[in-house]
């Protein structure tokens, strides 16, 4: 559930850069003859929308309908009592009240005979409810699948994507750093001291994993309370940083020959991460670099965001890389007796920066 | 065991209905059904847990981060991972051909799955689902009750982060470390900071506490999958004599609210109770939904579960349900309040499981 800063900053995601997005994106509609494109947003699938608009919902569920021209409709569940708070974050569109967005945004479309065809991101995976009353309001629009148009458009990362992942990573990476494995021993103060972190420096949500012990398991469970951790461990943070998301994965050891060790590979993977080859797939360099080392991988992830989903497995990790699209690269490998984890967002090509930004603050 | 036995109770509803197969949905926002059934809360990604009659649960998850987190939080639970929720589990529906299969909840099925309900003879089940989650196993009672007190502890944690010139972001990432360390692992919680402009609550926006502002807060820490709830308003400072008049309201109205409940007495009875003594005031044009959602609502595997408390809601409270009573509204001289207990019905009235002290809280300016 979303507790974190949530605010639109204009400075941060300029008006223009979400005008530009929409134009390349009512672009890529009128190639495909399409007269309109629904974007379905939810806590869980809030990606497209955010990227549109820089919404981000913390409640409820909504759909952004976005006709070829005009304004696009942001037709929601949520009370015209919230209606204040919609409009601090979110600059696009007209804002409708409803019981029903599938009913609102069909009869839009049933008044307006010309529109034949419109496009839905993810169609299969819209709630019933929205897709049955669309479909019975205006049972002559054909509904298409638009999952492969949306995700041509959205892919890269431009200049204002750009800022949010660095900071959202700066985030992830300054929770990670308040971690102390000598005095906390616990899941519990670990976590919490990692998404305290996060949430002061103004994440919009922070999830807090954890393998607790690395020597048995590598896998990473919501974890928290009194569960003691081993000598060595790991703490995977998915920060959320004004609607887009980065992972970040750092090991952790209380012998301070291992924690060098651990810090090596850190250095290792960072440094593989930036020369990685945009030409060729991402997980295949991965995969053969680890094992170049003589380790022995354990699990390799490679996510990218295309859709609804802020992060998702890649289709294909074994395909090139699209020109400046955010992957983030999820690695555990075992070498001799250590086990690391490591994961960091990367766009092939173009680092990610450093940021000392303070967080929005509003004097009421 | 309490998975066991919401097992069984699902068993029965199937066997009531003739339904050898059901299909449940979830996510993050909405858990509830799928972990009555799954004892596992989904948090990225989505899920469809399909159950059979005979109470064997399988489990889908298209994250595989989740099916990890599966792995170490829920060992015994049998779970698939496929990238395509729908056509897999389309699948496993399709060669169940000629069972009866139902599924939950209804209108958040993926459109992919529900538009095959004729062909696989699908049945809703959503509303008998409901009952078992409001009619609580007493084993469910029991837990709410035992994590109640973690619900006034954020709030002491609350009112101490609670300063001038501090963002209301902050307040809540220390509520939140609270939280971990107690091995609580979500939260649904939002705030309101400021006078009379504020309408209601909402995730924090970086307001920066001042004095006289009146700070709300929602809190709902969850434990074991069950989330327990308390509302509660403070001052910045010492609070006008506007402000505690109108505390003095909603406290009254909340206790009215509260003393209604029994079971048999309807949730409209508990809504009525509270707003009249906004009438009582000249205020009922505040408890309308033009100024408010709800006059409260049930609590478990879901932050704001059936009945809700509304007077057009005419659910009769049953012993065991648990709910909130927060007659939380706008008022029009110092804006948003919020006050609200968690409880559960008894036959005779209610067990109030939050304790924090039921005043208009005031920290140092």
């Amino acid at each position: 559930m979303r507790r974190g800063l949530i605010v639109w900053n204009p400075e941060e995601i300029p008006p223009a850069a979400l005008d530009a997005r929409l134009a390349r994106l009512r672009a890529a509609m009128a190639e495909a003859g399409l007269d309109g494109m629904i974007l379905y947003t939810n806590f869980v699938r809030p990606a497209a929308v955010a990227w549109v608009s820089s919404f981000s919902p913390y409640w409820a569920d909504a759909i952004l309908f976005i006709p070829a021209d005009g304004q696009p409709i942001f037709a929601t569940s949520m009370s015209t009592r919230m209606n204040g708070w919609i409009r601090t974050v979110n600059p696009v569109g007209e804002v409708v009240n409803t019981r029903r967005p599938g009913v609102l945004v069909g009869e839009w479309l049933r008044d307006r005979p010309a529109i034949g065809r419109v496009g839905v991101v993810e169609i299969d995976g819209l709630p019933a409810g929205i897709h049955d009353d669309l479909v019975e309001t205006a049972p002559a629009v054909a509904l298409v699948e638009a999952s492969a148009l949306f995700a041509a458009v959205r892919g890269p990362v431009d200049e204002t994507e750009h800022h949010l992942l660095t900071k959202a990573d700066a985030l992830a990476r300054a929770g990670l750093a308040a971690v102390d494995p000598a005095l906390m021993r616990h899941a519990g103060p670990l976590v919490g001291a990692v998404e305290q972190a996060a949430r002061l420096g103004g994440a919009e949500e922070a999830y807090i994993a954890l393998a607790a012990d690395l020597a048995q398991d590598t896998r990473f469970g919501r974890l928290s309370g009194d569960l003691p951790v081993g000598d060595t461990f790991a703490i995977r943070a998915s920060v959320a940083y004004k609607g887009v998301w980065v992972r970040r994965i750092r090991s952790y050891a209380t012998d301070p020959a291992v924690a060098a060790a651990l810090v090596g590979l850190d250095g290792w993977f960072a440094a593989l991460l930036a020369g990685l080859d945009p030409g060729q797939g991402l997980a295949a360099q991965v995969d053969r670099a680890a094992r170049a080392r003589g380790a022995e991988v354990l699990g390799l992830m490679v996510e990218q965001c295309t859709g609804t989903y802020p992060l998702q497995a890649a289709a294909d990790a074994g395909a090139p890389p699209r020109p400046g699209v955010l992957h983030v690269v999820s690695l555990t490998l075992a070498q001799g007796a250590l086990t690391w984890a490591g994961a960091a967002p990367v766009v092939p090509g173009d680092p990610l920066g450093d940021t000392d930004d303070r967080p929005d603050r509003q004097v009421a | 065991m309490l998975q066991q036995d919401r097992i069984d109770r699902v068993s029965g509803v199937m066997d009531e209905a003739g339904v050898e197969i059901l299909v449940v949905y979830g996510n993050a926002w909405q858990n509830d059904y799928l972990r009555y059934i799954a004892d596992f809360g989904v948090l990225e990604g989505q899920a469809l847990a399909v159950m059979r009659r005979g109470g064997e649960v399988t489990l889908y998850l298209d994250s595989p981060l989740e099916v990890d987190r599966a792995a170490v939080e829920a060992p015994g639970l049998r779970v698939v991972h496929t990238p395509d929720l729908v056509s897999v589990v389309g699948r496993v529906l399709s060669s169940a051909a000629n069972t009866s299969i139902a599924a939950a909840p209804m209108h958040l099925l993926p459109r992919g799955i529900a538009a095959r309900s004729s062909e696989l003879r699908m049945t809703d089940l959503t509303g008998r689902l409901d009952h078992l989650l409001m009619n609580k196993l007493q084993a469910e009672v029991d837990a709410i009750r035992a994590a109640s007190h973690l619900a006034d502890e954020g709030y002491e944690v609350f009112v101490r982060a609670a300063r001038t010139g501090r963002a209301d972001y902050e307040l809540i990432a220390e509520v939140e470390s609270f939280y971990r360390a107690k091995g609580v692992d979500d939260n649904f919680m939002i705030v309101g900071v400021g006078g009379p402009e504020v309408r209601g609550m909402s995730p924090p926006s970086g307001k920066v506490l001042k004095p006289g502002d009146l700070v709300t807060t929602e809190l709902t820490p969850c434990v074991g999958g069950y989330y327990v709830q308390i509302c509660r308003t403070l001052v910045v400072g010492e609070a006008s004599p506007e402000q505690q008049a109108a505390f003095a309201i909603y406290n009254t109205a909340m206790e009215a609210g509260i003393a209604t409940v029994r079971h048999g007495a309807l949730a409209s009875d508990v809504a009525r109770a509270e707003n009249d003594v906004f009438r009582a005031h000249g205020l009922g044009d505040y408890v309308t939904d033009t100024y408010t959602r709800v006059r409260g609502h049930g609590l478990g595997l879901y932050v704001d579960t059936k009945p809700a408390i509304l007077e057009s809601v005419h659910t009769p409270l049953e012993a065991g349900m648990t709910i909130v009573v927060h007659p939380n509204t706008y008022h029009p001289v110092v804006g948003y309040m919020v006050h609200g207990d968690a409880l559960i019905v008894t036959q005779n009235g209610a067990e109030v499981l939050t304790r924090t002290p039921r005043r208009l809280f005031q920290v140092p300016a």
